[in-house]
């Protein structure tokens, strides 16, 4: 950890780190949460989403993505939650990057908590208007690999 | 009226802005103190260590177990998750942990705040294996008592299984 510079400058370092990690964990928690809108103002208006279902660019095709993946905002979820951690976080001035662990777990057959998905966020972040966004994430499902993650959903929508 | 007056807001204010960042309240120490609150509600608990248990709530915080039973004061709160241990009502032997994450904390003013986090309750399972038994969510009120942050009021929410469905 840097630990030069003004006292005034290594509390602006850790202040943006933890606007960066709060980001993180808001993410985690729109998402489950099903507040769409919340969720993509965490965007940049032209930021990007990369992952196994596809590339969406804004904020109104992100929204988009989650109404089609995840049915109507603001419906109550009680069965399905990320687990974000593991987070690293470099800042350079007015622009960050980032990388943290995302853990998806499931109500189980037997109504316990299953760990379903394991993978990988890769985060280009930006300062806009004193605030943190995201530039551009990539989410890489890594455990199970891709092939098998959507096999398994298409399996669990029939 | 003396031609100072008008000065005197104005050089308030200039003082005001110029406390160095040093003198100011420190939100990063009370970020770090409420995160070591949080995380010893679960080293207490996993601990067996009840009485640590309840000095972390305030002298009039309460308690709201997802059971759905509530304890007022950090006594009455150590002597319900005692005996909650004891009757271990998962019917499964140690060493069982709290796993924490998705942690967000949020201060209404110098001396209060909330925050919300979710956890595991990792169980050995049939071949010793860690597995999640149980999987939680926090709301907490949060206060400044005495110089440190305690439990003002904390609810525990069971996601899975659901509350009826607890072994």
């Amino acid at each position: 950890m840097e630990t030069t510079g003004s006292v005034e400058e290594r509390l602006q370092r850790i202040e943006d780190q933890l606007a960066i990690h709060r980001l993180l964990d808001d993410y985690a928690a729109f998402l489950d949460a099903r507040d769409y809108e919340r969720y993509a103002m965490l965007f940049a208006p032209n930021g990007e989403w990369i992952g196994g279902v596809g590339h969406h660019k804004g904020r109104a095709a992100i929204r988009a993505m989650l109404v089609d993946l995840l049915g109507p905002p603001g419906s109550e979820n009680r069965t399905e939650f990320h687990l974000l951690s593991n987070a690293r976080v470099d800042v350079e001035g007015d622009r960050a990057t980032a990388t943290s662990r995302y853990l998806f777990v499931r109500r189980g057959s037997d109504g316990g908590p299953q760990p379903a998905l394991a993978g990988l966020y890769t985060d280009m972040l930006v300062r806009a208007d004193g605030r943190w966004l995201i530039a551009r994430r990539i989410a890489d499902d890594i455990l199970p690999p891709p092939e098998e993650w959507a096999t398994q959903c298409t399996a669990d929508r029939q | 009226m003396s031609p100072w007056a008008g000065l005197v807001p104005a050089g308030a204010l200039l003082l005001a802005l110029a406390v160095p960042a040093a003198a100011q309240r420190d939100e990063t120490v009370d970020r770090a103190e409420i995160h070591a609150l949080l995380m010893a509600y679960g080293s207490t608990l996993d601990a067996h260590d009840f009485d640590g248990f309840g000095a972390l709530f305030a002298r009039d915080g309460v308690y709201a177990a997802g059971t759905g039973a509530q304890a007022h004061g950090g006594a009455e709160a150590a002597a319900m998750m005692r005996r909650i241990f004891e009757a271990s009502p998962l019917g499964i032997a140690g060493p069982k942990y709290h796993v924490f994450f998705n942690e967000l904390v949020d201060f209404d003013g110098p001396d209060r705040a909330h925050a919300s986090a979710m956890s595991f309750y990792m169980v050995p399972g049939e071949d010793g294996r860690p597995v999640i038994a149980m999987m939680a969510r926090y709301t907490d009120e949060l206060v400044r008592e005495d110089g440190r942050w305690r439990f003002a009021r904390r609810r525990v929410t069971g996601l899975m299984p659901a509350p009826s469905q607890s072994r």
